[in-house]
């Protein structure tokens, strides 16, 4: 491959489109104030006040252009403060930041190999992030090379052989060496200046509609304006249409540059061309990170399932291939095969020995089965996985053991089971611990995990906690703050927008939650009712009815139900709410382990910081 | 003021402003392969580095191959000091070749003690070997890979002094001598038979 020409031809091309791009933004000024002429000539002339003079002079042109390229900029100025930095575009597609501390063998390949493009590029070194994706892809984010990100997935960490990720990791420098992303940005932000216009158009549409009834005028005006508003509907939208063909084809520029710049910076044609085979072979380049979409042009190979190939960011697989090595005989390439260790079945006596004595617990006492740990992250994950499930497997009654231990075993296989056991005893003869501060601990291990990995373990323990038949509070404490925490991590839970700005709007939610906490560490029935009575009247909400029906020996599913509510309050009202709770628990001047884990884990789903409490303020 | 002069002003104030141009377009250039060079030189060094570590590490597993892993380490001694004579100058040609041929022969001894260890699948699966392989990898990569940005930055650079306006400004801006491309020892190692593994 000639990469200089292709370099060249490239870059030569995006120019053309770009100033299509500008004569087409050009021409819609131009249309714009044609039309306006045209209604004011339109209305006036049907009016019939005053002289039928043509009167749209220099300056209203002027104004009009003026108006519409302030719409831009200011388009401009949103879009750069809503997308910010290089890490926060990669904090928004949820990926790990890496450091060479705890990286590893695959991560500290990655980690060289980004320096030594750093150096083939002349560019700073970049955060290197990961993220947990099984598709091969990779991204970089930044307006300058200072702040700019590598962003790559497990799946291309683990897929590609090192001279593979040499390419792609050199085709994402070439994007910030280009200076791509504040190309694409600026495109974006003009095309939200079009945009607006088409959205006027429409609000002037409906407003005229509106009206119509309520304000006695000419009818032949209504349809001058409603005429006016559809025309800039069309403008707009057509505009728009037109605008994101253009950017899509200017990506796809891009995407041929960033190749032959990967091959410049790379010498080495087989490494990008080979990633690409790889993506075709298998997996795929598809992304499901929860802002994908709004990002997909970052991405190496497409991020998302396309049908119409005029608006694709990426060009045809095949295409850029057959670029890079004109000679390519169309065959794709088996990703990079690696030994896998840690959860390799173990086929040995022991293993079926130790399904059959399943109740044995005391068996595993003693640590029999020394796992190798190859790669400690992996190993961390899967360790942390076991405790979590020992944590689970103690919470519950011992009668269902057995039942717990096989769903382990069914459900997660023999290696994981008997690390769980192991870590199960070694609870049972140490110490008293909190088991909440442990999970809490776990957290971090356990977002090594694949989303694959993550549901089933999920799947595990819901079984787990049911297994006696019946979910308890502490249980579903603990379930929850799972959920809570690596939920957002996995993108199972979604950061939901505020709807609540007052706390009487959300007092039967409360009055609900608030049961629950009154119930937890209180025994009389009088009792109870005045710890509630006294967490309402803290918080101020409206007059309720306490349920009865409403603690954890019930169903636990109102609770559920409010929360999901509760979680859409403004932040200062679920302060409020975890202030009043708190009063709630502590009303007989004694707040017991199941009242302060269930505060604690409502505190965590709310995304509200415990600490407000702890400081000792509260409980007088 | 009449139109003339405005226009003269105007002319003036963009002639200056491309000069201004040229002048920082010349040291930006500049400066990229002057740092080029400050790669290669990191580069090695953090080779030099490396391998007593990973002789102590083979160590363990070759008590047979005492004589590979003494070449080694007097290969990567003499390099070194190579290094240490040039003092950062790359004009000094003397050391220079000097100390390409003393990576010449760290290359060779390198490259034998790798086809010693295929016979140690111990040693190659032992973690720290594999750490270390790699980053000596890694390191064999940055240094080409700097001398390849070091090549394509002086290209640039004289690309850019050479071409029209630019040659006629840069004697006055000090610029008065194109770099020159590093000719790295790099025909003897083309020339030899590939690392070929089975």
């Amino acid at each position: 491959m000639d990469f200089f020409r292709h370099q060249e031809q490239a870059r030569r091309k995006t120019w053309l489109l770009i100033l299509l791009f500008s004569l087409a933004v050009a021409a819609i000024t131009v249309i714009l104030n044609l039309f306006l002429m045209l209604t004011i000539f339109v209305i006036g002339k049907v009016q019939g006040t005053g002289p039928l003079t043509f009167s749209y002079s220099i300056e209203t042109w002027l104004t009009v252009t003026a108006v519409s390229i302030g719409v831009i900029l200011l388009g401009s100025l949103y879009r750069q403060m809503s997308l910010g930095r290089g890490a926060d575009v990669a904090d928004a597609l949820g990926a790990r930041r890496l450091l060479a501390d705890n990286a590893s063998q695959d991560e500290r390949v990655l980690l060289n190999v980004v320096e030594e493009m750093a150096i083939a590029s002349g560019m700073p070194v970049p955060d290197v992030y990961l993220l947990d994706d099984p598709g091969i892809n990779a991204f970089a984010a930044g307006y300058q090379p200072s702040d700019a990100v590598i962003g790559i997935t497990r799946g291309a960490v683990e897929g590609l052989t090192r001279e593979q990720l040499q390419g792609v990791i050199a085709h994402e420098f070439s994007h910030i060496f280009n200076g791509d992303m504040r190309m694409n940005m600026r495109i974006t932000a003009v095309l939200y200046g079009i945009l607006f216009i088409g959205i006027a158009g429409r609000m002037l549409l409906s407003s005229r509609r509106s009206l119509r009834f309520s304000r006695r005028r000419d009818a032949r005006i209504d349809i001058a304006v409603m005429g006016m508003g559809a025309g800039l509907m069309l403008i707009g939208f057509s505009g728009d249409f037109f605008g994101r063909m253009i950017q899509a084809a200017v990506s796809r520029q891009r995407e041929f540059l960033a190749d032959a710049s990967a091959v410049r910076f790379t010498r080495n044609p087989q490494g990008i061309s080979g990633a690409l085979k790889v993506i075709g072979h298998s997996a795929g380049s598809r992304v499901h990170a929860a802002h994908a979409a709004e990002m997909s042009h970052f991405f190496f190979g497409q991020a998302l399932h396309i049908k119409m190939q005029m608006f694709a960011t990426h060009p045809p697989l095949d295409e850029r291939i057959g670029r890079i090595e004109p000679g390519w005989n169309g065959y794709y390439l088996p990703p990079r095969t690696r030994p896998v260790v840690v959860n390799a079945p173990v086929e040995d006596n022991t293993a079926a020995e130790a399904s059959a004595f399943i109740p044995a617990a005391a068996a595993f006492a003693q640590p029999v089965f020394e796992l190798e740990k190859t790669e400690s992250e992996t190993s961390d994950a899967f360790e942390a996985q076991a405790e979590l499930l020992a944590i689970f497997m103690l919470a519950g009654d011992t009668s269902a053991e057995k039942k717990q231990q096989d769903i382990i075993f069914a459900q997660l296989g023999d290696q994981v089971f008997r690390e769980s056991l192991r870590q199960l005893n070694a609870l049972r003869r140490g110490p008293a611990r909190r088991p909440l501060h442990d999970i809490e601990k776990l957290l971090p291990a356990l977002r090594g995990l694949s989303r694959n990995q993550y549901d089933n373990l999920n799947r595990t323990l819901v079984a787990v906690a049911r297994a006696d038949g019946h979910i308890s509070l502490y249980e579903w404490c603990l379930y929850r703050l799972v959920l809570q925490y690596l939920g957002v991590h996995f993108g199972t839970v979604t950061p939901a927008s505020v709807r609540h700005t007052s706390a009487r709007s959300v007092s039967d939610e409360v009055a609900v939650v608030m049961s629950y906490v009154a119930a937890a560490g209180h025994n009389e029935a009088n009792v109870i009712e005045r710890a509630w009575q006294a967490g309402m009247m803290n918080g101020r909400f409206l007059k309720r009815q306490r349920n009865p029906e409403h603690h954890s020996g019930q169903s636990l599913k109102p609770l559920n139900v409010a929360l999901t509510r509760l979680v859409r309050c403004a932040p200062e009202v679920k302060k409020t709410i975890i202030t009043a709770l708190h009063v709630c628990a502590a009303h007989d001047h004694h707040l017991t382990q199941d009242e302060e884990d269930l505060i604690r884990v409502i505190a965590a789903i709310l995304e509200t910081p415990v600490g407000i409490f702890e400081d000792g303020k509260i409980g007088r | 003021m009449g139109t003339t002069a405005i226009v003269t002003l105007v002319l003036l104030v963009l002639a200056i402003l491309y000069l201004i141009s040229i002048y920082n377009r010349l040291v930006t250039l500049s400066n990229r392969y002057k740092n080029g060079f400050a790669q290669i030189d990191v580069q090695l060094k953090r080779r030099y580095d490396l391998i007593p570590s990973l002789v102590e590490t083979a160590k363990g597993y070759l008590k047979h191959e005492r004589e590979t892993l003494e070449a080694v380490i007097a290969a990567r001694n003499g390099a070194a000091s190579g290094l240490a004579d040039i003092a950062g100058d790359p004009a000094n040609g003397a050391a220079m070749s000097k100390l390409m041929k003393a990576e010449g022969v760290l290359a060779n001894a390198l490259g034998r003690l790798n086809v010693v260890m295929e016979n140690y699948p111990d040693l190659k699966a032992n973690e720290n070997m594999m750490q270390l392989s790699e980053e000596l990898t890694s390191t064999e990569n940055r240094i080409s890979f700097a001398r390849q940005a070091f090549n394509d930055s002086v290209m640039e650079y004289n690309t850019f002094r050479e071409s029209f306006p630019p040659i006629v400004f840069a004697n006055m801006f000090g610029h008065s001598q194109s770099a020159t491309l590093l000719e790295f020892e790099d025909k003897e190692a083309i020339a030899q038979a590939p690392d070929v593994r089975f």
